[in-house]
C-alpha cells in the first residue's frame, strides 16, 4: 500500500495550488483532486479513496471509478504517481 | 447530511507564457436560443440538432443591405442556394427581398418551386446542361457565361427558342489574394474577358447584360473587391465605349468572410474578420469613382453566402462519452461529428457548454460519433469538464453544412427554425431508414427473405 516519494515532497495549498519543490512545476486542482491527493498523501488504497468519495460527494460508484482512473493516468502523466510494486500484484491478480 | 455536488477530479500543470491572450478566454456557458432552452429543444426535438434564428437571418440580411446602399443604393442581393438551399432559409431571404443565385439545374428548381420567377433568378456555375439552359432562357434567367462551350450552346439555343438569352460574362482575375480562383469564367488581364464579349457581340444572338466574378471564398481582404470591382467597372465602360452595349449590372458573388475562423488563424473570427461595413465601403469607392457608374448606375449584384446565414446556425450536441488520451488529454465523444458538420474541415468552430461549468477547464480534444479517425470536431481546445448528457452548441455553423453534410453511419437530424415569434418549427425532419432506402433497390435473386 502507499504511495511513492514524488508525491509525497507535493506542497498543497487550500486553494487548489501544487508546488512540486523538486522539478519547480505547479498545477492547479480542483476540489476533487485534492481531496483524492490527500487520501493518496495519507496512505489510502484505491477503494478506501472511492469509499471517501461517494461518502461525501454525490456521485455514483460507476462515475467516480472511472474519474479516478482517468486521474490516476494524468498523475501518471506528470510522473507524480508511481503504483507500488504491492499494487501491480494486486491489480494484476484480478 | 446531505452530500456536496460533485464534479472530476482534474489536475493540470501550469506553463509559463504559453497561452496568449486570446487562448486563455474563459469559456462562459449559453443555456438558450433566442430565449428557448437549449434543454427543451434537445427534449422535443432530439440531439444533435441544427436549430436556425430567423431572428438573426432577418438582422443580418436588413444590415448587409444598409451597409452596402449607404454607399451604392443600387444593390440587390442573389441568395446563394448552395450555401444553405433549405426552403424555410430560402424563402426567409427572398420575403427580405434577394433573389435566387443558383449554380445547377436542381437549385434552379428550388427557387422556382419556391415561387421566384426565372427573371429573378441568376444562373451561375461550370455545368448547366442543356436542359437547363432551355429552360433559363425560355424563363429570361440572368445566365452568367462560364465557358466558351456554354457560350455557343446558349448561341443554338438562341436560334432554338427564337428568344436572346440574357447573359453576363464572368470574369476571373488578379485582386492580390491567394489562392487566384482562375478556373471559372474568363481571365481579365489577359484579355480573354475582353474576347468573350468581342465574340458575343459578333455572334448577335446573345443580350449581354452584364459582367460577373466570385473571387474567392472567405476573402479577409475588403480590398481585393476594391479592385475587382474597379476591373468589371473599367471591362464595362470599354465595353460601351468599344461596342455601344451599356450593361444592367456589375455582379461582385459572394466570398465576404462569416465571424468563424478558419484553421490556421491565430486571432477568433469575431475579431479577425472584417465587418461587412469594411467590404461595402471598399466596394461603394471604387463604384463611386467609376465614370461609367456615374453615368449609367448599373445594379450592384452581391451573391454574399457564408457572411449572411453562417452566424444563424447552431449545432447544439450532447456528450456521450469521455475519455483521457494515452498523452493524458481529456476528450469528449459528441453526438455529433463531420458527418453532419462539414464545415469542421476549413473552421475551428466555437464550443460553448449549454449549462453552467463546475469542472476544471482543461485541453481537451473533441471527437465525434464516428468510427473514423478523422472525426474530430476540435482539436486541443481549452474546455470545461462536461457530464455525460450535457449539450454543447457548436456555431456559427449556418452556411455549407445543411448543404454539404452526408448521410454517412447515422441519420442527419432534425433541423429547426426558431421564427421571429419565438415559435419553434420543424424545417427539416430527422431521416429514418425508409428515407435512405427509399431509393435503394434489391436485385431479385439477393433477395435474402
Ligand atoms: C458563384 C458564386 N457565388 C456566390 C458564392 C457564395 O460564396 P460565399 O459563401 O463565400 O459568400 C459562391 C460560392 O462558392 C459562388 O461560387
Amino acid at each position: 500500500m502507499g504511495t511513492n516519494d514524488n508525491f509525497k515532497r507535493l506542497a498543497m495549498s487550500e486553494n487548489g495550488f501544487l508546488f512540486d519543490p523538486q522539478t519547480g512545476h505547479s498545477y492547479t486542482v480542483n476540489e476533487i483532486s485534492m481531496e483524492i491527493l490527500s487520501c493518496l498523501k495519507r496512505g489510502m488504497d484505491e477503494s478506501g479513496i472511492i469509499k471517501h468519495i461517494m461518502d461525501n460527494y454525490d456521485v455514483t460508484e460507476d462515475q467516480i471509478k472511472r474519474d479516478y482512473n482517468s486521474f490516476i493516468v494524468k498523475l501518471k502523466q506528470y510522473s507524480l504517481y508511481e503504483e507500488t510494486d504491492k499494487e501491480l500484484a494486486k491489480k494484476f491478480k484480478k | 447530511m446531505a452530500k456536496k455536488s460533485y464534479y472530476a477530479p482534474t489536475i493540470e500543470r501550469k506553463v509559463a507564457g504559453a497561452p496568449g491572450k486570446f487562448a486563455t478566454s474563459v469559456p462562459s456557458y449559453q443555456d438558450n436560443i433566442d430565449e428557448i432552452p437549449i434543454k427543451a429543444l434537445i427534449e422535443n426535438y432530439g440531439s444533435p440538432l441544427f436549430v436556425f434564428s430567423e431572428k438573426s437571418i432577418r438582422w443580418k440580411f436588413k444590415e448587409a443591405q444598409r451597409a452596402f446602399s449607404l454607399h451604392y443604393p443600387n444593390v440587390k442581393f442573389g441568395w446563394s442556394y448552395k450555401t444553405n438551399y433549405l426552403q424555410a432559409i430560402c424563402a426567409t431571404f427572398h420575403q427580405e427581398g434577394a433573389w435566387a443565385e443558383v449554380v445547377s439545374g436542381m437549385e434552379y428548381e428550388r427557387a422556382r418551386l419556391l415561387g421566384i420567377p426565372g427573371k429573378k433568378i441568376i444562373f451561375n456555375g461550370p455545368s448547366k446542361t442543356k436542359n437547363d439552359l432551355l429552360k433559363a432562357v425560355s424563363e429570361e434567367a440572368t445566365i452568367n457565361i462560364d465557358h466558351l462551350d456554354e457560350l455557343f450552346l446558349l448561341e443554338e439555343i438562341s436560334v432554338e427558342l427564337g428568344k436572346k438569352p440574357r447573359v453576363g460574362v464572368r470574369v476571373n482575375m488578379d485582386t492580390g489574394i491567394y489562392p487566384q480562383w482562375s478556373r471559372f469564367g474568363f481571365n481579365y488581364e489577359n484579355r480573354e474577358a475582353y474576347r468573350a464579349v468581342q465574340r458575343i457581340v459578333t455572334g448577335n444572338k446573345l443580350e449581354l447584360i452584364g459582367l460577373h466574378t466570385h473571387i474567392g471564398t472567405f476573402i479577409l481582404e475588403p480590398n481585393a473587391y476594391y479592385i475587382a470591382a474597379a476591373k468589371l467597372l473599367n471591362l464595362a465602360g470599354y465595353i460601351e465605349t468599344d461596342f455601344g452595349i451599356t450593361l444592367q449590372f456589375i455582379d461582385l458573388g459572394g466570398g465576404i468572410a462569416s465571424n468563424n475562423t478558419l484553421c490556421e488563424q491565430y486571432l477568433p473570427g469575431d475579431i479577425a474578420s472584417p465587418n461587412i461595413e469594411q467590404y461595402a465601403e471598399a466596394i461603394g469607392k471604387a463604384f463611386n469613382e467609376s465614370p461609367f457608374c456615374r453615368k449609367n448606375q448599373p445594379t450592384l449584384f452581391l451573391e454574399s453566402g457564408r457572411a449572411l446565414i453562417d452566424e444563424a446556425g447552431y449545432l447544439v450536441s450532447s456528450v456521450i462519452g469521455k475519455k483521457t488520451l494515452v498523452d493524458g488529454q481529456k476528450a469528449l465523444i459528441l453526438d455529433a461529428g463531420v458527418n453532419i458538420l462539414y464545415t469542421s474541415n476549413w473552421y475551428k468552430h466555437k464550443f460553448t457548454p449549454a449549462q453552467p461549468i463546475t469542472g476544471t477547464i482543461e485541453n481537451t480534444v473533441i471527437y465525434g460519433p464516428l468510427c473514423m479517425n478523422i472525426d474530430v470536431m476540435r482539436h486541443g481546445i481549452r474546455f470545461p469538464d462536461l457530464k455525460i448528457g450535457d449539450a454543447v452548441i457548436i456555431s456559427p455553423v449556418g452556411a455549407y453544412n445543411v448543404t454539404q453534410w452526408m448521410q454517412f453511419i447515422t441519420y442527419r437530424p432534425n433541423v429547426v427554425l426558431i421564427t421571429v415569434n419565438g415559435d419553434v418549427e420543424i424545417i427539416r425532419e430527422k431521416e429514418t431508414l425508409k428515407d435512405i432506402l427509399h431509393k435503394e433497390k434489391l436485385p431479385k435473386h439477393l433477395n435474402l427473405s
